[in-house]
């Protein structure tokens, strides 16, 4: 959040700034108007109209004001009112405040719609435009994405051609293995309510590691998507029951190894538990040969959404090494996982994003806040995925 | 009770009680400065010459009724409701009057500088605002579209994206 805090600012205290500017002119106006009013009560033939105009009436300030209280589509109706209100309404504190309110709501943001490449780089109004979820985009997605189920049809033929096998996808992350969250896998493994995720095969692993299950999935709308999914944990049912902190994971985590050195020293699995603090921090690691050999078309890496930013910025030297053994265009799923109650999401889609250095990464993303006892977000970024694979 | 006298700019003199008055920061320097304490039959009115005595009244009105609130936040914090509320019933009745009479009480509220009741009636004007077209904005508060036929094309296409899918 360094541009949000950065620059926060106050808006009433800027508005009351402007205030005090124009006190004196707005004082000015209303006389004026009072005599207009007169005017046009001698008029008033000509003029049957009980309304004022607003605009003549209150200063700019004080439109800004009401702006303030508006979202983001009221205040576009509101620029296609009248050069005036246009410009008001297009106003960078106006829409930096909105930015500042809104953005840690967005349940869902991804790589085109991404704040944190956008944020001083164009203006605040461009960047709510482009990155809120709910605003629709201008460029409409591939055909999948067509209503009515058609595409869908469409997609699902193009992708059968494609794919000789289903595509596998691996679920990880500090979120599975967190005892806050990690009921989303239990859910996966339990759902049977609506059958949204049906299991149909079990998949054997290689050296004990990948073995999994093959669902077919009905989204929301209707789409059948069928996926093999690994769940793979850093460690044993015992370790994670120890809930060590998320920097101690990742660095004990069977899934990877040390990056070599790139001055040739070597740096192999045994010096993992020796370095010191100093070189912690600048590790580098890559995913044992096993996981490379799986071959994933995609990642859906969970987080702790309930932890803090900081923890979850001790994963990302997993999320890279993971990432960095997809190929650049296979598809990375972020979801925030909660697994209490609605309020206690302490780190936002835009957080994660930051934590997790998302901008860095070549593959196609996307963050989408979820549920861990519920998987409706997870089969609607799926479906994502899907269009990603 | 203290009161003060305040000439309103159509030249009506409104005796409004003193603790009330304090609410606007203006009137507050204003006492501070003067030293006001009692009415006084010999002292001059204060001179407010922005101010309707009709928005006055109501100024005063409402901020008999919101005395005893907690005081607003500093100006230094971040204030400002990040997620605006809703009118409480009281507020939402009290601000029922005709438009050029709820500008008039903005423009009083500003000069005076009542910050609960110009948030809360632009927070009226906004509701008035919510939910509707640009052709209904317009209609509403009598603004006429200044746009060439070209540039209201083009706000028009910038601003497309913005219906909610």
């Amino acid at each position: 959040m360094s541009f949000l805090s950065n620059t926060l600012y106050n808006l009433n205290q800027y508005i009351r700034e402007r205030l005090g500017h124009s006190r004196e002119a707005s004082g000015q106006r209303l006389s004026h108007q009072q005599s207009l009013t007169e005017e046009t009560a001698e008029d008033a033939a000509s003029s049957s109209s009980t309304t004022v105009d607003i605009q003549s009436l209150l200063p700019p300030e004080i439109l800004l004001n009401i702006f303030a209280y508006l979202n983001a589509q009221d205040l576009c109706s509101c620029a296609c009112v009248s050069r005036q209100f246009n410009q008001i309404g297009s106003d960078e504190l106006l829409w930096q405040f909105l930015l500042n309110r809104d953005l840690p709501t967005w349940s869902r943001l991804s790589r085109d719609r991404n704040p944190d490449s956008l944020i001083g780089q164009v203006s605040s109004k461009e960047v709510y435009i482009r990155c809120c979820p709910m605003v629709r985009q201008n460029t409409p997605p591939a055909a999948w994405y067509l209503p009515g189920g058609l595409g869908y049809e469409r997609v699902r033929q193009y992708l059968s051609k494609r794919w000789k096998r289903n595509p596998k996808f691996a679920l990880l992350g500090s979120g599975i293995e967190s005892r806050r969250t990690s009921k989303l896998v239990y859910s996966l493994v339990h759902n049977r309510l609506g059958q949204q995720f049906e299991p149909i095969n079990m998949i054997n692993g290689v050296d004990g590691i990948g073995s999994g299950i093959t669902y077919r999935m009905t989204s929301d709308d209707g789409g059948s998507y069928v996926f093999d999914l690994l769940t793979l944990y850093s460690c044993r049912r015992e370790d994670r029951e120890r809930q060590l902190g998320e920097a101690q994971r990742v660095r004990a985590s069977i899934l990877l190894q040390l990056q070599p050195a790139a001055g040739g020293a070597d740096a192999g699995e045994g010096d993992r538990g020796e370095a010191t603090a100093g070189q912690q921090s600048r590790r580098r690691y890559q995913v044992i040969p096993t996981i490379t050999r799986l071959e994933l078309d995609g990642l859906i890496y969970t987080v702790d959404a309930e932890s803090s930013p900081q923890e979850v910025a001790e994963s990302q030297p997993e999320l890279e090494a993971f990432a960095a053994a997809l190929q650049p265009n296979r598809p990375v799923l972020v979801l925030p996982l909660i697994g209490r109650s609605d309020n206690c999401r302490t780190v936002s889609c835009m957080q994660t994003i930051q934590a997790l250095k998302l901008g860095q990464l070549p593959n196609p993303w996307c963050v989408q806040a979820s549920d861990s006892r519920e998987l409706s977000a997870m089969a609607q970024s799926l479906v994502w995925m899907m269009g990603h694979t | 009770m203290p009161g003060i006298k305040l000439l309103t700019v159509d030249n009506e003199i409104v005796e409004v009680d003193a603790d009330t008055a304090k609410q606007s920061l203006l009137l507050r320097s204003m006492l501070h400065d003067l030293g006001v304490t009692e009415i006084d039959d010999d002292e001059e009115a204060i001179s407010l010459p922005h101010v309707t005595a009709a928005a006055l009244r109501k100024a005063m009105a409402w901020c008999a009724h919101h005395k005893d609130d907690p005081p607003p936040p500093e100006d230094d914090e971040n204030a400002r409701d990040l997620q605006p509320q809703q009118l409480s019933s009281w507020d939402a009745e009290f601000l029922r009057m005709d438009q050029s009479a709820l500008f008039e009480l903005i423009q009083a509220a500003n000069y005076l500088d009542i910050r609960g009741l110009l948030d809360t009636a632009c927070k009226a004007v906004a509701d008035a605002i919510r939910g509707r077209s640009p052709e209904e904005i317009r209609k509403a508060f009598n603004i006429r579209c200044d746009f060439t036929p070209q540039e209201e094309e083009q706000v028009r296409r910038e601003t497309e994206w913005c219906e909610e899918k």
